[in-house]
C-alpha cells in the first residue's frame, strides 16, 4: 500500500514534470485513481496514461 | 463475487460533446431517488420553523471567524470580498429586469441547457424552486417557480491540497467565475422573453442543496455536501429562478445515501468530529447531521478545512468507479489509504488513517447565535456573576447593541 512518503514523492514528480501543462489536472485525477486501484490489487489497465502507468509503477511501496 | 446491479444511472457528461456516462447501483445500496424525507414533516418545518441563513442567525462566529484567520487568508479573503461584491449586488436586483422582448412561447429547458455547458457549468438541472427551503428573509424575494440549478466543478488539483490557502483560492475563486457565470446565464434567458432571477451563492436564498437532489444532479452526502455524479463534493450551486416555460428532471437514485453508510471516511477523518456517523430524521429529512458548533471553529482556524470534502472518495476518484468498484469487490475505493484518508493541518502535522488531532476545550469556545444575542449572552454573564456590570459596563453594553441594531443584517456571505 502506497505510504505518505511514496504518494509525495509520485505527486511531486508529476507535478515537477507536467504541472504547467494542461493535462496535469487529468493526469493528477488519474494518478489518484490508479494509486487506489493498486492499494485495493486492482490491475491498471489501458484506460490509464502511459505516463500515470509509469508513475505509479516507479514510486510504488517496494520498487 | 461481484454484487448484483440494481440499475445503472446513465447521466451526460460535463461537457455536451461528452459521451455518456454508466453508473452502476448495487442492489445493497440501492434506495429512494433523492432522499428519504417525510413530505409533511419537511412542510411543518418549513412552515413554523422556517429555515435562515447563517449569514444572520451565525452573524456573531461569522464575525469572529475574521479574527482567527491566519493573516494570508485574511488579505486573500479581503480581496475575495471585493472582488465579488459588485457581482452579488448585480445578482440581487436580477428579478426586476423586466425582458426586452415579446416570450417566444415554448419550452426553452435545452437552450438553456446548451447555453449552461457554453458558458463553463459543469452539470444542470430544472426543478421546482421548493419554497419550503427558502430563508425567512428571502421568502419574499423570490419571484418565479423554475429553477434551473447549475454546478460548477472546483479546481481538482487545489481541491487535495485542503485545507490549505491554495485550496481557499479554488473555494472563492470559483463563486466568482460563478456569479458571473450565472448573470451571463440570466441575460441569455431574457433574450428569449422572459425573467430570470440570480441566486447567488454568496447571498443564497435558500441551501440549494434539496433543488439539486430534486433536479437529479447528485444525492446529499455524509459529508452534507452534494455528491455530484461528475465531481463528487467539488461542486459549487447556483440557482437562477425564471418564469420561463421549463421541462423539468426527476430526483435520481445513485445509491449514495446507503453507500456513505458502507464508507463514512468524512465523519471517520473529520478533525473536529462534526460529522454523525449515524443517520438521524431533521426537518423531516433522513441524513447525517453535521454538528455546526464542532465544524465551524475549525473550519475557519485552519484554512477552511473541508477534509470531508477532500477524503471523499466519489470527490477524489469519481462516481463511477467508486460505484464500479463497489459492484466488483465489495469495497470503498482508497478506505484506509493514506492517500484517500491522509491530511496535514498547520501546526500540527499529518494525520494518516486511523489518527486525528486533538484540540484544547478553548477550541470551541466561540461567539454563537446572531451579534445582540451573544452580547446579551455575555452581558447575562456579567449580571449572574453578582458583581457586575459595572456602570461603565452598561453603558459599554448598549452602545454596542445601538451599534449592532443600527448596522442591521446582511445576507451576503458564503453559505
Amino acid at each position: 500500500m502506497f505510504q505518505k512518503s511514496d504518494l509525495d514523492e509520485l505527486f511531486a514528480d508529476l507535478e515537477k514534470s507536467h504541472g504547467a501543462t494542461d493535462d496535469y489536472d487529468r493526469l493528477l485525477k488519474q494518478a489518484h485513481l490508479a494509486i487506489a486501484l493498486f492499494d485495493a490489487r486492482r490491475p491498471l489497465d489501458d484506460q490509464f496514461d502511459s505516463i500515470v502507468l509509469e508513475l505509479v509503477a516507479r514510486h510504488q511501496p517496494g520498487a | 463475487m461481484p454484487k448484483k446491479v440494481h440499475h445503472v444511472v446513465r447521466r451526460t457528461g460535463t461537457r455536451l460533446e461528452d459521451p455518456i456516462i454508466e453508473i452502476p447501483v448495487a442492489e445493497d445500496i440501492a434506495g429512494v431517488p433523492g432522499i428519504p424525507q417525510i413530505e409533511k414533516d419537511v412542510s411543518f418545518y418549513s412552515r413554523e420553523y422556517p429555515l435562515e441563513t447563517q449569514n444572520i442567525e451565525k452573524a456573531a462566529d461569522r464575525e469572529w471567524s475574521w479574527s482567527v484567520y491566519t493573516p494570508e487568508v485574511f488579505e486573500y479573503r479581503e480581496l475575495h470580498e471585493k472582488a465579488n461584491a459588485p457581482f452579488v449586488e448585480a445578482a440581487a436586483t436580477t428579478g426586476d429586469i423586466e425582458p426586452t422582448v415579446e416570450p417566444v412561447g415554448r419550452d426553452i429547458t435545452e437552450d438553456i441547457r446548451r447555453k449552461s455547458y457554453e458558458l463553463g457549468f459543469g452539470d444542470v438541472g430544472f426543478t421546482r424552486y421548493d419554497r419550503r427551503y427558502a430563508f425567512a428573509s428571502k421568502k419574499r424575494w423570490v419571484k418565479f417557480q423554475g429553477a434551473i440549478c447549475v454546478a460548477l466543478e472546483q479546481d481538482y488539483a487545489q481541491t487535495q491540497s485542503l485545507p490549505s490557502l491554495e485550496a481557499e483560492y479554488a473555494h472563492f475563486g470559483t463563486y466568482e467565475t460563478e456569479n458571473e457565470q450565472c448573470l451571463a446565464l440570466a441575460d441569455f434567458i431574457r433574450s428569449f422573453g422572459y425573467h430570470a432571477q440570480v441566486h447567488s451563492p454568496n447571498d443564497n436564498s435558500a441551501p440549494f442543496l434539496p433543488m439539486f437532489v430534486e433536479a437529479g444532479m447528485g444525492q446529499l452526502g455524509a459529508n452534507g455536501q452534494l455528491l455530484s455524479p461528475h465531481f463528487g463534493s467539488r461542486a459549487r450551486l447556483a440557482i437562477i429562478t425564471t418564469d420561463a416555460p421549463l421541462t423539468y428532471d426527476e430526483p435520481v437514485d445513485y445509491g449514495v445515501h446507503k453507500f456513505c453508510q458502507e464508507c463514512l471516511v468524512c465523519s471517520d477523518r473529520c478533525p473536529a468530529r462534526a460529522i454523525t456517523r449515524d443517520k438521524v430524521w431533521y426537518r423531516g429529512v433522513e441524513k447525517n447531521k453535521l454538528i455546526y458548533d464542532r465544524c465551524r471553529p475549525v473550519m475557519s482556524t485552519y484554512e477552511g478545512c473541508a477534509v470531508c470534502m477532500k477524503v471523499c472518495p466519489i470527490q477524489r476518484y469519481g462516481m463511477k468507479p467508486v460505484m464500479d468498484h463497489w459492484v466488483e469487490m465489495g469495497e470503498v475505493l482508497g478506505k484506509g489509504t493514506d492517500n484517500l484518508e491522509g491530511f496535514s493541518l498547520r501546526e500540527k502535522g499529518y494525520f494518516g488513517p486511523g489518527e486525528l488531532p486533538s484540540f484544547d476545550r478553548s477550541m470551541f469556545e466561540f461567539p454563537k447565535g446572531t451579534k445582540d444575542e451573544w452580547l446579551f449572552a455575555q452581558f447575562k454573564e456579567k449580571v449572574e456573576d453578582g458583581e457586575g456590570p459595572t456602570a461603565e459596563e452598561t453603558s459599554v453594553f448598549l452602545k454596542e447593541l445601538k451599534e449592532i441594531l443600527a448596522k442591521g443584517t446582511t445576507t451576503i456571505g458564503d453559505e
